[in-house]
């Protein structure tokens, strides 16, 4: 059974100039051990589908008009807040992507972690501090003891997030929610949280929904990989998949409008035109249409559902796989990629 | 060229080639604490800098937060008072120009900052923005001025009509266009983009980067690129300079760099980049560095790289590497034990110190 089921995920926001639809349907499951990538550009939903699971979203404004969050047998959307209390951080943990406004900067380090752990479990406060040295040591940092006598702010970059992450998995959670947890940190310090994260996974077994714009962090961690556009999933499947057949053209674009390390130079990069559409205004048909590299008539008219393309790969587009693969190629052929 | 400038010229050695020189460049930020403020330390944030910058190319600058990467680019167009060394501007030493003659010097030198929405004043108009260097530099006037702006805009994407609209009316991408606009208005030689892309999102970033190499070849612009994405880096650079803590570590051409990187540095950055194709980081070997880039108010001794680097011995913490030719005059790396072809980072270097008795 999956651990984590979202199905059909509405999340609304009411504003002054109408109703922002953040998330419009969203479903995915996620299994033990097993690591989803949720992309797509700020703006698209990903942090307000984990917000959402993680019941973080003021309401009002927010409101959940329809769809389900299944975790152990009960939807989340409907617990009372007294147990959504008991869930979040010890079953269900999160880690934001900037660590320095996540800690709190009058409390040591050890002081906040050491708080999770007591709200969740029944220990002594020595227990409670034995426990917080050692999730500070499984997350490598150095001098734990020293260390969590400190504040945030002796703590580096790096370090502060790996103790975000100390003071999430400080309960085992089954469901670690990562939302752009290297964004803000250097290519060599990422490297390190990323390696961490991974070691950890294996160690717990813990399931993680890990939220970026980095296509390059998604195909080294993800197994499934969902691609969100103005509040929808637009595209889902394995990350082989969508990395070496995208079936819709928004993902596809993405790709091609990054420069990869090994034909960058030689081959030019394919912007996406326009920008993300406003989640008020949507264009009418298909939310992509007007920066769509392939768009036809039709596409301004009907708004295309999440569907099975191909065996386990859903896609959001109206043109048949055929289609997508000729305009594929075409465009391909004029960059002068190699496939 | 005047006979003296000509003069001066020869005696600062300049060929010709390079549009910009930095030497031995330094900038030392005073640490200042107590009641009396009296300096306590210094924040190394350049410390000896050797540029060449060639006509024409685009020399990508990489390195971590903090390596002093802007700094220098700072240094460069003199918006900050080094405390050490010279930049030469086609051979000449800029830093000795009085302020009369560096408006002149500017006018040659442009930079786009990172965050298109702090660089781009909210109470002025795009086509004052734009306007703006014209004014500085008393070129055009009135309707002429206004035409030239609407042009300006023009080339970078935008529409004429934009010229009376306020910054908060576009998007990040259509605001970096502006801040491009304002920097080609004087037909500069040399651009300083200090992280042009970082701001936007993935979408939007091929917008500005293939803009800005259109430009290049429509203006023969001369670019200096700095960027942390060693992607979008390799994707725009002809040569590419790695920096850390204040030093450049290796510099070469994009093909040597990024195919054969010589300084343990440079290694492990590229391999810590995760690449967007699943297969390939399945197969990855990667080099994690431990620790942390070192404080540049209190750097180690030797080689600066020592305190994470997989290949240091007794030898790194006590010497300085100089900037040394590798195989080719054009591929130079600061590097006593420099990694082999094929060789793998973690192998501790067995050989003496490169270039030492």
């Amino acid at each position: 059974m999956a651990m984590l089921e979202v199905n059909n995920l509405k999340t609304h926001f009411k504003t002054q100039d109408g109703v922002v639809k953040a998330v419009d349907g969203v479903s995915y499951s996620l299994e033990p051990g097993e690591t989803l990538g949720i992309v797509g550009e700020s703006g698209s939903g990903k942090s307000v589908t984990a917000l959402s699971v993680m019941q973080l979203n003021p309401k009002p404004p927010a409101s959940y008009p329809e769809g389900e969050i299944l975790f152990g047998g009960q939807n989340l959307l409907e617990v009372p807040e007294k147990r959504m209390q008991q869930i979040r951080g010890n079953d269900i943990a999160m880690i934001f992507q900037d660590p320095m406004t996540s800690l709190n900067p009058v409390f040591t380090v050890g002081n906040q972690i050491r708080e999770a752990i007591r709200i969740h479990q029944d220990l002594s406060k020595t227990e409670a501090n034995e426990k917080t040295v050692q999730v500070l040591t499984d997350v490598g940092i150095a001098n734990p003891e020293q260390r969590a006598k400190e504040y945030p702010h002796q703590f580096s970059g790096g370090m502060r997030q790996r103790a975000m992450i100390a003071m999430a998995l400080s309960c085992n959670p089954k469901v670690l929610i990562a939302d752009e947890p290297t964004t803000a940190l250097d290519v060599t310090i990422q490297a390190q949280i990323l390696e961490l994260m991974v070691d950890l996974q294996e160690k717990y077994g813990t399931a993680i929904v890990m939220i970026t714009h980095d296509l390059g962090v998604v195909s080294q961690l993800a197994d499934k990989v969902m691609v969100m556009y103005a509040g929808r999933a637009v595209e889902h499947a394995t990350t082989d998949d969508v990395f070496y057949d995208p079936l819709m053209p928004y993902s596809w674009s993405l790709l091609r409008s990054l420069p990869r390390l090994d034909t960058a130079g030689e081959v030019r990069l394919l912007p996406i035109r326009g920008t993300p559409p406003s989640l008020i205004f949507l264009p009418e048909g298909c939310n992509f249409n007007p920066r769509c590299p392939f768009v036809k008539d039709e596409c301004l008219r009907i708004d295309p559902a999440l569907e099975e393309k191909k065996p386990g790969h859903e896609a959001a587009c109206i043109l048949s796989v055929e289609e997508i693969e000729q305009n594929k190629s075409r465009v391909d052929q004029e960059l002068g990629v190699g496939t | 060229m005047s006979e003296a400038a000509a003069v001066d010229t020869q005696r600062n050695g300049y060929s010709g080639e390079n549009l910009l020189e930095t030497r031995n460049l330094k900038m030392h930020f005073p640490i200042k604490a107590g009641v009396l403020q009296r300096t306590v330390g210094h924040v190394k944030a350049v410390d000896g800098v050797d540029l060449q910058i060639r006509k024409g190319e685009t020399l990508g600058l990489v390195g971590e937060s903090g390596c002093g990467k802007s700094t220098l680019a700072r240094l460069i167009l003199r918006l900050l008072e080094p405390t050490d060394g010279e930049v030469l501007f086609e051979g000449e030493d800029i830093l000795r120009y009085d302020r009369k003659r560096m408006l002149g010097v500017r006018r040659n030198m442009q930079i786009i900052f990172q965050d298109p929405y702090a660089s781009l004043n909210p109470r002025m108009s795009v086509g004052n923005i734009v306007a703006e260097p014209l004014k500085t530099h008393n070129v055009s006037e009135g309707a002429e001025r206004k035409k030239r702006v609407q042009e300006l805009l023009e080339v970078v994407g935008l529409s004429p009509e934009h010229y009376n609209r306020y910054p908060h009316e576009f998007s990040g991408g259509q605001r970096q266009r502006i801040g491009v606009a304002r920097a080609i208005a004087l037909n500069p030689r040399l651009i300083i983009c200090d992280e042009p892309v970082s701001a936007l999102d993935v979408s939007i970033q091929a917008q500005v980067v293939n803009l800005l190499q259109d430009l290049q070849k429509e203006f023969d612009l001369t670019y200096v690129f700095i960027a942390h994405d060693l992607s979008v880096v390799k994707h725009i650079s002809d040569r590419v300079a790695v920096m850390y803590l204040g030093k450049i570590v290796e510099v070469a051409d994009r093909k040597d760099l990024y195919g054969r990187p010589r300084h343990p540095y440079t290694a492990s950055l590229l391999s810590a980049i995760p690449v967007p194709d699943p297969r390939k980081e399945r197969e990855r070997q990667r080099v994690v560095l431990t620790g942390d880039v070192p404080s540049p108010a209190n750097p180690p001794s030797g080689c600066p790289f020592h305190t994470r680097c997989p290949r240091a011995q007794d030898y790194c913490v006590e010497n300085v590497p100089p900037l040394e030719p590798q195989e080719t005059e054009d591929h130079r790396a600061a590097c006593f034990f420099p990694v082999k072809e094929g060789q793998r980072i973690e192998e501790p270097a067995t050989s003496t110190p490169y270039r030492v008795e």
